[in-house]
């Protein structure tokens, strides 16, 4: 009997985390749709360090996290795209970005905006209040002379902001161009109005009732447990791929309430939860299929309890 | 010179980074080497012959792979059987393939990686072979 109950509780716990995968996934569509209309701004799930006058993303960059009196929060590297991202606690903080021939803060890109990146960070202090934040301000860095390894990567990506900012700006252009074409023959149809005029404005109607009423996705994943792990206790999590034993595709800690930031690349992956107790010793507490999106981020809800129970 | 002491080559293009794993190291008793690019890389594996080589693949001149191929095809042993660190932000399947056919014992994405855990594998790695005679 307990044997079936539990299989139950999978059950269950599988069918909720579908539901909850499926609108995770439905949310980052319609948010994707929405943003290449200019509908909505794009969520920002990291804070990308990129060459001011290029920008072109930056790699490799040590980013660090730190205290008004210098301490280290926490360090990260960029990736090939230039993300980084933290996960922080109340508190006054500032981040330093270190990477050769480039020079932190910009003299370049001095403002908030630079027409391609928004929200740009030059090096002053922050304040987070509440709860745990998602810390990631764009990072503009000056470029100080030829640098090898980002010639070599924009000769491999071939892949320009500006042409990505341009395509955003024509598929605004002719999406509101459609919308104010089917207002005109609307009206100068009236009254008879054929039926795919109707329909067409339904569609930028709904469109823009889903940009102001479409919740925006999370930005961060949550574990949940049954117990609170002990003192000096910490959860990691870890990404793998099966076809790659030993390699690591993300990983991050925990933080006490759940939160976690895990950023990868887009695909299917195998998350390993562990423990870490006060004595340095790692334990795995368990592991679950799961896939990350174009947000590059995994933001679902991990619930420990099944995973012990051996889902 | 003691022929007990392990020597390891730091192949990194980014001098920054490359730095740090060389000050990280440096804690340990090993002979470090740097290259800030892959014929530079090569020149020292022929003459100091590494224990142990930690490899950036994006690399000036020569990259990560072509040095692998150049090592694994060497045909003194003492070279051509090095062990192999790759530290990079390459990761697509392709590059992991490429990489993991010419035998490196851990590949390391740099966004990834805690330069820690790689310090404690290098330790891992050449704690476990033996001194050379």
């Amino acid at each position: 009997m307990p044997e079936t109950k539990t299989q139950n509780q999978n059950q269950k716990y599988k069918a909720r985390r579908g539901l909850s995968f499926l609108w995770l996934k439905i949310l980052s569509a319609v948010n994707w749709l929405l943003n290449l209309f200019y509908l909505k701004q794009s969520q920002r799930y990291w804070g990308i360090v990129y060459d001011s006058l290029t920008k072109q993303p930056l790699d490799p960059v040590i980013v660090k996290l730190l205290y008004v009196d210098g301490r280290e929060v926490e360090t990260c590297v960029t990736d090939l795209a230039g993300r980084y991202g933290f996960l922080a606690r109340p508190g006054k903080f500032k981040i330093h970005a270190r990477r050769t021939n480039y020079a932190f803060p910009s003299r370049y890109a001095p403002g908030d905006g630079d027409g391609i990146y928004e929200n740009l960070y030059h090096g002053e202090f922050f304040q987070l209040r509440g709860d745990y934040e998602v810390v990631g301000p764009n990072i503009p860095m000056d470029p100080l002379g030829q640098d090898w390894n980002q010639s070599a990567k924009l000769a491999a990506i071939n892949k320009s902001p500006y042409f990505q900012y341009l395509f955003k700006m024509l598929a605004a252009i002719l999406f509101w161009f459609g919308f104010i074409l089917d207002g005109v023959y609307i009206c100068s149809a009236f009254p008879k109005i054929p039926t795919g005029l109707y329909v067409i404005a339904a569609v930028y109607l709904l469109l823009l009732i889903l940009a102001v009423s479409l919740p925006e996705a999370r930005l961060w994943g949550k574990v949940l447990a049954d117990s609170p792990a002990a003192p000096g206790e910490s959860l990691f999590l870890e990404l793998g791929d099966p076809r790659f034993p030993g390699m690591v595709f993300g990983k991050t800690a925990v933080k006490e309430d759940g939160k976690f930031l895990l950023r990868s690349n887009k695909g299917k992956y195998t998350l390993f939860i562990s423990k870490l107790g006060a004595g340095g010793q790692r334990s795995v507490l368990g592991q679950m299929k799961v896939s990350v999106g174009r947000s590059g981020v995994l933001n679902s809800t991990i619930v420990l309890r099944q995973l012990a129970d051996g889902y | 010179m003691d022929n007990s002491i392990k020597k390891i080559l730091v192949v990194e293009d980014d001098d920054d980074l490359r730095k740090i794993m060389v000050s990280g190291l440096s804690v340990f008793n090993y002979q470090i080497s740097e290259a800030a690019d892959g014929e530079r890389a090569v020149e020292i594996l022929v003459d100091s012959k590494p224990d142990l080589v930690m490899l950036d693949l994006l690399l000036p001149k020569l990259d990560g792979f072509g040095v692998l191929e150049r090592l694994r095809g060497y045909p003194d042993k003492s070279v051509s059987e090095a062990k192999v660190i790759v530290l990079s932000n390459l990761w697509s399947d392709k590059d992991i393939l490429r990489v993991k056919a010419l035998k490196v014992d851990e590949y390391y994405v740099k966004a990834n990686t805690n330069l820690e855990e790689v310090f404690a594998k290098v330790k891992a790695i050449l704690s476990g072979m033996p001194a050379p005679q």
